[in-house]
């Protein structure tokens, strides 16, 4: 029981460790069109210290960002959101932007960024897919 | 002097006794002694107010048993308990449909019980007469604190109130019988209040009752408590009972090492789960009526003062910030053994 | 209330003397460990809501918290959290598995009083001031801030 106490946490520690393993910033663009924006905010999020794994992905007509917050920041996890997001309408003011930093979008983002890069998805898939990941965020009540 | 003790003259006895506990009574050292325990708190009955009228039903029941007799030949029964007006013990009084006086002095029913019952039988009112004080710990927390299963600390100075029951049939002493005991004098308490409100430190709160008791009782008789070979509180626990100590070598008195003892310290022993020390009406009825009456027929105690010790508090005052009130009743005890000497 | 007189005030004395202190140290100590286990508990509830269902950070919350209920369901019909709560006090008490025993014990030890004016009526006697207190305190802030953002001060 005793020992049961202290193995516990410990378990839980390092299984947390695996989960959140790094993945490295990436990139997807199932439209060309939007390339170029693709690149100045991949560029503009690798330089803010406080992120680390970053996925953008450009569909037809929406942009979605998803990234994770360092430890220490995530009590500014709200500042941070609003920098970007500021930043973001500042910069392509007719662009849509979804920007999020929940785990479950980065999720789900990365598994598609994954399917994309296999070549498992057409197009149209890849799109249907993005547009229910923002729809996801949006549901965010 | 104030209120005087009662001096019995025709030697009211306690001929037979019994003893049921729980099942956490099962890890008392004591527990060799007693006539019973349960193996489970609900005791195969429907709620913990019906297993306490079970405890109270066999405990009287062993000891019709030891006694031989029959519930018609009972002249009264004279008992109490913590719950809500009394039903556990009304409801077993209905079972056996024996005249019957409720008893309310929280912890102290038992010796409450004994001295009336002596005085009773003393004034040749009533021929036998079984008295007795009964708890149930799941009951009584579930009255007086939180539900059973909730999960509140309970700080160190709490005390674990005992499941159980003790009886005792008390008689007027005669040629062919072979008592426990002889009641030999009592002492009613009053009722003192320190102006104590935490109902997590029930000790501390009986102490002045327990101190003033024993103080009255050895002015009253002219005794010190070099004459007793034991004083025995009822439930004050760790810190009540080094507090009446303290309070009693304040007026004078000082005691040997291991003759002044309390019931709450001795039931458990020290054991963590119990915090302070044992409580409730059981606690001293049984171990009174279980191992010092054994040791009393035995001679090895000649005499000893029985002081049970109770906190008249319910819910509602405490709630509504009313200090506890406590009471202590002292019953002097003696051994057969002295009279078979003389 | 009555001020204490001169022989209560002698006797607290006495008994501060002989008195058993809570070991505060100790006891947080024990409390932080506990709680701590508790929240790892559920974070890792919600964390499998997040991977294994449709749910994003901020609605895995509710499932999550009816999951914890549900341990604290079990453990305390099994006897358990009574014991877990004498050793961690605040531990087992502040996190949301602390309500739900304080609902579920009260209803459990009620139960032999009938379903109507046992368990309903007895159920949130514990909880119960909780959620009144809870609920009034919402209402303050929420007046207080619809009326700080109606004269401009916040927005």
């Amino acid at each position: 029981m005793k020992k049961w106490i202290y193995t516990f946490p410990l378990m839980m520690l390092l299984g947390g460790c695996a989960m959140f393993e790094k993945v490295g910033p990436s990139e997807l663009i199932i439209h060309d069109t939007h390339e170029e924006k693709v690149h100045i905010i991949n560029e503009k999020l690798q330089k803010s210290e406080e992120l680390y794994d970053t996925i953008i992905i450009a569909g037809e007509d929406k942009i979605l960002v998803s990234y994770k917050v360092h430890h220490m920041n995530r009590f500014h996890m709200k500042k941070i959101e609003k920098k970007i997001k500021k930043w973001t309408e500042e910069e392509f003011p007719d662009q849509e932007v979804d920007v999020s930093s929940d785990y479950k979008i980065f999720l789900e983002s990365y598994n598609l960024f994954q399917s994309w890069e296999d070549g498992s998805l057409s197009i149209e898939e890849a799109q249907k897919k993005l547009d229910k990941i923002i729809t996801l965020k949006n549901d965010l009540t | 002097m104030d209120t005087k003790t009662w001096f019995f003259k025709n030697k009211p006895a306690i001929m037979f006794s019994g003893v049921v506990g729980g099942p956490f009574e099962k890890k008392s050292p004591y527990s060799s002694e007693f006539d019973q325990c349960m193996d489970s708190l609900w005791m195969e009955q429907e709620s913990f107010e019906k297993a306490n009228r079970l405890l109270i039903e066999e405990a009287i029941e062993i000891l019709m048993k030891k006694a031989a007799i029959e519930p018609h030949e009972i002249d009264a029964l004279l008992m109490g308990d913590l719950i809500n007006q009394l039903t556990p013990t009304s409801l077993a009084a209905r079972t056996l449909s024996v005249p019957y006086l409720g008893l309310f002095s929280a912890c102290a029913t038992s010796m409450e019980g004994l001295a009336l019952s002596a005085v009773l039988v003393d004034g040749g009112y009533s021929g036998k007469i079984i008295t007795g004080a009964s708890s149930h710990n799941a009951a009584v927390e579930k009255q007086f604190r939180y539900p059973t299963e909730y999960g509140g600390q309970k700080p160190p100075t709490a005390q674990w109130t005992v499941t159980g029951a003790g009886v005792a049939l008390i008689e007027k002493y005669t040629a062919q019988s072979s008592p426990y005991a002889f009641i030999e004098k009592a002492t009613i308490g009053k009722v003192a209040d320190e102006g104590m409100k935490d109902p997590y430190n029930m000790g501390a709160a009986m102490a002045p009752a327990a101190a003033d008791v024993i103080h009255r009782h050895l002015t009253q008789t002219n005794q010190t408590p070099d004459d007793f070979d034991l004083i025995v509180t009822g439930d004050l626990a760790w810190i009540g009972h080094s507090i009446t100590e303290d309070l009693l070598k304040e007026k004078g008195w000082t005691f040997k090492e291991g003759q002044f003892l309390d019931c709450g310290k001795l039931f458990y022993v020290e054991n963590p789960g119990i915090q302070a020390g044992a409580s409730g009406p059981a606690c001293s009825a049984m171990l009174f009526y279980s191992h010092f009456l054994n040791e009393l027929q035995k001679g090895s105690i000649k005499k000893m003062l029985a002081v049970a010790t109770g906190a008249l508090l319910s819910p509602l005052t405490f709630q509504q910030g009313e200090s506890i009130p406590c009471i202590a009743h002292a019953v002097e005890l003696s051994s057969p053994s002295n009279y078979q000497v003389n | 209330m009555a001020k204490q007189t001169a022989s209560e005030k002698s006797y607290q004395s006495l008994v501060n003397a002989h008195d058993r202190k809570r070991p505060v140290l100790i006891n947080c100590i024990k409390a932080f460990l506990v709680g701590g286990c508790i929240c790892i508990i559920g974070q890792a509830v919600t964390v499998f809501y997040i991977t294994f269902f449709s749910f994003t950070e901020q609605t895995a919350g509710n499932p999550s918290v009816a999951t914890m209920i549900f341990f604290a369901m079990f453990l305390t019909g099994f006897g358990v959290y009574d014991r877990l709560g004498q050793f961690a006090g605040a531990g087992s008490a502040v996190p949301v598995t602390g309500f739900g025993n304080a609902v579920i014990s009260a209803a459990i030890e009620h139960k032999t009083e009938g379903f109507v004016l046992g368990v309903g009526g007895n159920m949130f006697k514990l909880a119960g001031s909780v959620i009144i207190f809870g609920v009034f305190a919402a209402f303050v802030l929420a007046t207080i801030k619809t009326l700080l953002s109606y004269f401009g001060v916040v927005n």
